[in-house]
């Protein structure tokens, strides 16, 4: 059971990004880029938190490819706590010549909950996303996307953390 | 909409991680009947004036030995906000003048209790994975339930209001599904 429901989700997402055409590289509605720089605006529904969450992909295939490493640092503040989220995952980001662009990923999650009178809360775990991105120009795409975490050491429990971003690529 | 994303969140909890304690919601007006005592709780309640007395009412077959713990959450408007509780019945031990004179109310004959004002300096801090949160919390306090019937009191010496949450019990469940029932009262 605790190893299907964590397996489950990360094998969806590599399976879509198994089935994932690359796409055409003169097709391509966006700019040719290898690095995406996004600043999600989040807000956390389980340990109450909101903030930005700025992330960078960067896309290690050929171009047109799905497929993009993550990585994102989140600085989010809530009536209780800090919260510091650093990411790194994979994502894979389909229909890049289209302007609606679906998105999948999953990764490893480190979290940092702090308050002034008790020492750091260090969480770690994983997580999955999926999302949608809309394209506005060839640079630049605005997107909604939904991540839940699960941790595993430091203190179990799950998150959810609905987003929307505002992505530029390099 | 939210409500049906938490739950898809709780689902992919794997099962050995997903036991928590029993929640539930205090009211000044109606004492909150525990069916289970050997369960663990987390009931939360708030106090808007200050004047409220909350009672939980419980029976155990035989004597029973389990942490109790007040904690309000971690958030400056409450941050001198200290509710007290006792556990009080029969064959509980006698409390100091001091004690008797902090209670609410007045105890009835042949009732002992153990008494917690809350009143640690400086306060200690709990961190509930689940939910996520901080509060300050009175520290857990083993308390010997007789059998038969008890009860705990909860009130604020200092007519102070806000949220708090009292913790005991032992065993941890899967009942953490009630807190969609009120989600704002457990999560914020």
């Amino acid at each position: 059971m605790r190893t299907s429901a964590i397996a489950r989700p990360l094998l969806a997402v590599l399976l879509a990004a198994t089935a994932a055409r690359a796409d055409p590289p003169d097709e391509c509605a966006t700019a040719p880029a290898r690095f995406t720089i996004a600043v999600p605006a989040e807000v956390t529904v389980v340990g109450l938190t909101y903030g930005l969450r700025p992330e960078v992909a960067y896309r290690p295939g050929a171009l047109g490819s799905a497929s993009r490493l993550r990585l994102a640092v989140g600085v989010l503040d809530g009536p209780d706590q800090l919260f510091v989220p650093l990411s790194l995952g994979y994502r894979a980001m389909f229909r890049g010549r289209q302007r609606v662009q679906p998105a999948v990923g999953a990764g490893v999650e480190l979290q940092h909950r702090l308050v002034s009178d008790y020492p750091a809360v260090r969480q770690y775990g994983v997580y999955v996303e999926v999302g949608v991105g809309i394209a506005a120009t060839p640079r630049l795409a605005f997107g909604l996307m939904v991540a839940i975490d699960v941790m595993l050491y430091g203190g179990p429990g799950a998150g959810l953390g609905p987003r929307v971003f505002a992505s530029w690529r390099l | 909409m939210r409500r049906a994303l938490v739950l898809a969140a709780l689902l992919l909890l794997p099962e050995r991680l997903a036991v928590a304690h029993t929640p539930g919601k205090l009211l000044a007006s109606t004492p909150y009947e525990v069916r289970n005592p050997a369960d663990s709780y987390a009931l939360f309640g708030v106090f808007h004036t200050g004047a409220e007395r909350f009672v939980v009412k419980l029976a155990h077959a035989t004597r029973f030995a389990a942490p109790v713990e007040i904690f309000v959450p971690h958030v400056d408007e409450l941050r001198r906000h200290r509710p007290a509780y006792a556990v009080v019945g029969p064959g509980l031990p006698a409390p100091s003048a001091a004690e008797l004179a902090a209670l609410p109310a007045p105890l009835p004959a042949g009732w002992g209790a153990e008494v917690e004002l809350n009143q640690v300096t400086p306060r200690p801090v709990l961190f509930e994975s689940i939910m996520r949160r901080f509060y300050w919390t009175s520290e857990p306090l083993a308390v010997v339930f007789p059998a038969g019937p008890s009860e705990i009191w909860v009130w604020s010496a200092a007519k102070t209001t806000g949220k708090f949450g009292l913790g005991f019990g032992v065993e941890e469940g899967g009942g953490y599904l009630a807190a969609l029932d009120d989600w704002s009262l457990y999560a914020y």
